[in-house]
């Protein structure tokens, strides 16, 4: 699951880790910009796009990445055999072991040691597995993505926020269980101490902070919610919408934080390997896949693309990572297909 | 995570991207049954009562069959509420195979991550080992919202047609709320209600509604002319014939497609020949209609709980003699076939009911009179498990309630609505009135020439307004029903107007080759959900020799003849070789004396 901020920044300051963004300034806004204007493309330039970045990754993983130039030469393939989404097949499947297994010989030897940042997925099922982004890069890259989802419901970055996505708040052993963040715009408030005891301080908090947005884990704002439902609290009428990632929203959860809230509740679905990235729009909650981010396959038990209504695993290609390149990742995430609708899954 | 490709094609924001909609859950986000039966946590749905006050909750899990359910009670929290939650739990963990422990703890911590679970599985539950379990889930799903769009419900599953209302679970939950306190309301507050919904109603029609634009327009007419009772009468009535006419435009078009769900009535309603074909709402329209009649039901004290024998015409799937029955809602329903009842099999259903222990009896009047008949001729026994029988769908005459109430010793509930949802009435816990639903629709009562009745005991036709249904919004619908106005008031204080002696829901009854009696609503359930039907234009059936049924038919311009093939399979699939139907194709229909179409034409003489 992707989220902006990994806990495993969480050492150095909340704003700090904001502005670390700086340097990269200039990629965030050129992708930015890129999506402003692709997102409105038509089918064929998409795919045409997906296909142009895929062939670059290809022939810069076959160059500079020991574990896919084995991967290539097993096969006897070379990048050129790869010439559209049917053919990248070819290829084998990436799994968290071969990750694990293959750490170093996936990581791009035209980048300097410099450059790769470890991250570790949260893995909810299984070990934790560790892979590399582009530091700088990488979370340049994401927040453009980020921002044009959320650009979907408003979100400037002047804008007050909240943020409830698991934190450790330092004061917190002062029974102060928040602290503001770059500049004051935004009030973090820890995952922690979310007790029937203290709900009506968080409660109380937020409503003086006055915030625009709330971005939230669904399991933690949803305590929130319902707390105040049951106690008939009034909502926070600054509050513009809700923004739900890095964990399922269940239907039962966005009814109940749009009955509490009376705002629009958005929610995207990503993963800190960072294969897919999927958000809603402005009028619907269905995820839009972004094509721009990754390319998405759905595959059977039997490592088939899943053509019925069956049940398949999604498999991400993500486009935007050459420092550590995964192709056709595992994501062990499962899906289904609708039938007749969409060709390629 | 458990994602799923959308039915949308393409979403009205104009970006070309795939989308995708996501189902259930992780792949541990499972409560795994004694035999591996997996059952998503998802699927629970915590929003209901059962939960008010529960502050925080979590299951864990580490053996097959059992699972232990962590719950932060608050302050109301009581000993009811564990007693909720396990009977909320056993049903929607599809019955006995989990066991479920309550243990109350203080707090819930979040993981390290900082998110919370709602269940701790520490059985590995593995993609490719149970993709056939997970499977069972992810396509159930998606079955079902494909039986919604085509309006055809399998009736092998009346599960999944319950469980369709899950997704609209909170529409319910608001209707449902908002009666238990609206239905105690004075009549002025009542009297309000309505005309502020008829305001937001003509408005939306006015603006979204081709149909009504158009008809406001011919009349030199804005919505806000219309402002009370007696202005409504300014607008034309709304007849079958005109909605078949103008199906399309009567669409409000501020709804996406999708949500469109074709419903055709079976044409059973008064003397209305051949099926008419409207829109629900998906999901929405369901789940307000069991709030109603929830409400209606809570009169007589049903639980969703409660175990029930459905006895509504639903063919049980094989007509082997043996197998006339199935149990539906994790075996809190028992579903009996209305086809199979002859003298020989009924003492096998008096004997599966017997066993069932059913506290109620859903039914239609003319399924339950020939169960009852028989009872009392045998001198068997009644079934005291049984604390009222709902009738509904067809009229109940008095001799069938004295008969019903004799034999069975209980209550015997009706009451009065149509598919078409635009009037629902219902008894009440002390009278056999029906008490008119005011914050379902308006309804008026008009004579021959048209002029409203306001006196009692004066027989009218029922034209009712819908204020349920914006998707489709029917307005001064003539329901082709007949009535009369009572202006007593209840003991049980509603102050809801009431109708009494609805008539032309008449019942018909068909005789086969082995001296059956079948109920005419239950044959046109037979080939109400097949794709022909729709194409009909008007339906007649005729009996002149027991075992033979002469169908006539007008054809609508798209009928073929394979369609006529369809029928006859519909019919031969439920009820067996059992009788021998021909179709004629005609010009033209006659009416009966009264003026009416009916739909049977019954020359047997037919003695209960």
């Amino acid at each position: 699951m992707s989220s902006m901020w990994e806990r495993t920044y969480s050492h150095g300051s909340i704003t700090s880790k904001a502005l670390s963004l700086l340097p990269s300034y200039r990629v965030f806004r050129k992708t930015y910009k890129f999506l402003k204007k692709s997102q409105w493309w038509s089918k064929e330039q998409l795919e045409e796009y997906q296909l142009e970045q895929l062939s670059k990754l290809l022939n810069h993983a076959y160059e500079n990445v020991p574990y896919y130039r084995r991967v290539f030469d097993e096969r006897g393939l070379k990048p050129g055999d790869i010439k559209d989404l049917n053919d990248l097949q070819k290829l084998p499947l990436l799994t968290k072991e071969l990750v694990r297994e293959n750490l170093d010989d996936l990581k791009a030897r035209n980048y300097s040691d410099d450059k790769f940042e470890a991250v570790r997925s949260s893995g909810s099922t299984g070990e934790p597995a560790v892979f590399y982004y582009e530091k700088g890069i990488s979370h340049a890259i994401e927040w453009a993505f980020m921002k044009t989802q959320w650009d979907r419901v408003g979100y400037h970055f002047r804008d007050k926020c909240v943020i409830l996505r698991g934190h450790v708040v330092d004061s917190a052993r002062q029974e102060k269980f928040w602290e503001t963040a770059l500049f004051r715009r935004w009030l973090v408030m820890s995952s922690f101490h979310l007790r029937d005891d203290t709900l009506p301080n968080y409660i109380e908090k937020i409503r003086k902070f006055r915030p625009k947005f709330i971005q939230a884990y669904p399991s933690t704002i949803t305590i929130i919610a319902k707390f105040m439902k049951k106690n008939n609290i009034d909502s926070f009428p600054t509050v513009k919408a809700i923004l739900c990632g890095s964990e399922n929203l269940y239907p039962w959860q966005r009814e109940l934080l749009e009955e509490v809230f009376q705002c629009k509740v958005y929610s995207w679905y990503g993963m800190s390997e960072h294969v897919v990235l999927a958000g809603g729009c402005e009028f619907d909650s269905h995820y839009h896949l972004f094509p721009e981010y990754g390319i998405a396959e759905l595959i059977d038990v039997d490592g088939n693309p899943v053509t019925k209504e069956n049940l398949g695993e999604i498999v991400g290609t993500c486009l935007h990572n050459y420092i550590f390149p995964l192709i056709r990742y595992r994501t062990n995430d499962i899906a289904t297909l609708t039938p007749k609708k969409v060709q390629m899954w | 995570m458990i994602l799923q490709h959308s039915r949308l094609k393409k979403c009205k924001c104009g970006r070309e991207y795939q989308l995708v909609e996501y189902v259930e859950g992780r792949l541990l986000e499972y409560i795994v049954t004694k035999n591996w039966q997996l059952v998503p946590v998802t699927a629970i749905h915590y929003e209901s009562e059962a939960f008010d006050n529960v502050s925080r909750f979590q299951f864990y899990q580490d053996k097959a069959g059992e699972v232990i359910l962590s719950i932060v009670q608050d302050e109301d929290y009581t000993e009811k509420d564990t007693q909720s939650i396990l009977d909320q739990l056993k049903i929607e963990l599809e019955d006995s195979n989990v066991s479920v422990t309550i243990q109350f703890v203080d707090n819930i911590s979040p993981m390290e991550s900082g998110k919370f679970r709602y269940i701790i599985q520490k059985l590995p539950i593995d993609f490719k080992k149970h993709y056939p379990e997970l499977n069972r889930h992810a396509s159930r799903d998606y079955k079902q919202t494909s039986s919604i769009q085509t309006g055809t419900y399998s009736h092998s599953s009346m599960t999944r047609k319950a469980l369709s209302l899950l997704p609209s679970y909170r529409a319910f939950r608001k209707t449902y709320k908002f009666l238990k306190k609206s239905q105690w309301w004075s009549k002025e507050q009542l009297e309000r209600y309505q005309l502020e919904q008829l305001s937001k109603l003509l408005n939306h029609a006015y603006e979204n509604v081709p149909y009504y634009r158009k008809v406001f327009d011919d009349l030199g007419l804005k919505p806000e002319n219309i402002q009370d009772f007696k202005d409504l009468q300014k607008l034309p009535f709304l007849t079958k014939e005109i909605i078949r006419e103008n199906l399309d435009d009567l669409k409000a078009r501020n709804y996406p497609n999708d949500i469109f769900e074709y419903v055709t009535t079976s044409g059973t309603t008064s003397g209305e020949i051949g099926p008419l074909g409207f829109y629900y709402e998906k999901g929405f329209s369901r789940a307000r209609e069991w709030a109603f009649m929830k409400t209606q039901w809570d009169r007589v004290g049903y639980h969703f709980r409660d175990k029930c024998v459905i006895l509504r015409g639903y063919p049980v799937k094989s007509v082997d003699e043996i197998n006339f029955f199935k149990y539906s809602f994790f075996s809190r329903w028992l579903i009996l076939s209305s086809f199979h009842m002859s003298n020989e099999n009924l003492p096998k259903y008096i004997e599966k009911i017997r066993k069932f222990k059913p506290k109620f009896i859903q039914a239609y009047p003319s399924t339950i009179t020939t169960i009852a008949e028989f009872m009392r001729e045998k001198n068997i026994e009644s079934f005291r498990s049984i604390k009222a029988i709902l009738c509904g769908s067809e009229n109940l005459y008095e001799w069938q309630r004295e008969l019903l109430e004799d034999v069975f010793r209980c209550r015997v509930y009706s009451w009065y609505g149509h598919a078409e949802r635009a009037v629902l009435a219902g008894e009440c816990e002390v009278s056999t009135n029906y008490h008119i639903f005011p914050e379902y629709g308006i309804v008026e009562l008009i004579d021959k020439f048209d002029n409203l009745i306001t006196r009692e005991n004066v027989t009218g036709e029922i034209v009712a307004t819908g204020l349920t249904n914006d998707i489709m919004p029917l307005i001064r619908y003539r329901t082709m029903d007949l009535a009369q106005l009572s202006n007593t008031k209840c003991e049980c204080r509603r102050d809801y107007n009431h109708i009494t002696k609805i008539e032309g829901r008449v019942q018909e009854i068909v005789f086969t080759k082995d001296g059956r009696c079948i109920s005419l609503t239950a044959i046109i359930a037979s080939v109400k959900k097949l794709e022909s039907f729709p194409k009909v234009k008007k339906i007649q059936f005729i009996q002149e020799k027991e075992g033979e049924l002469r169908i006539k038919i007008i054809r609508g311009y798209e009928y073929l003849s394979r369609d006529e093939e369809e029928m006859l399979q519909g019919i031969k699939r439920s009820l067996g070789d059992v009788l021998d139907v021909n179709i004629e194709y005609v010009d033209d229909i006659a009416w009966t004396n009264s003026g009416k179409h009916r739909l049977l034409i019954q020359k047997l003489p037919i003695g209960f």
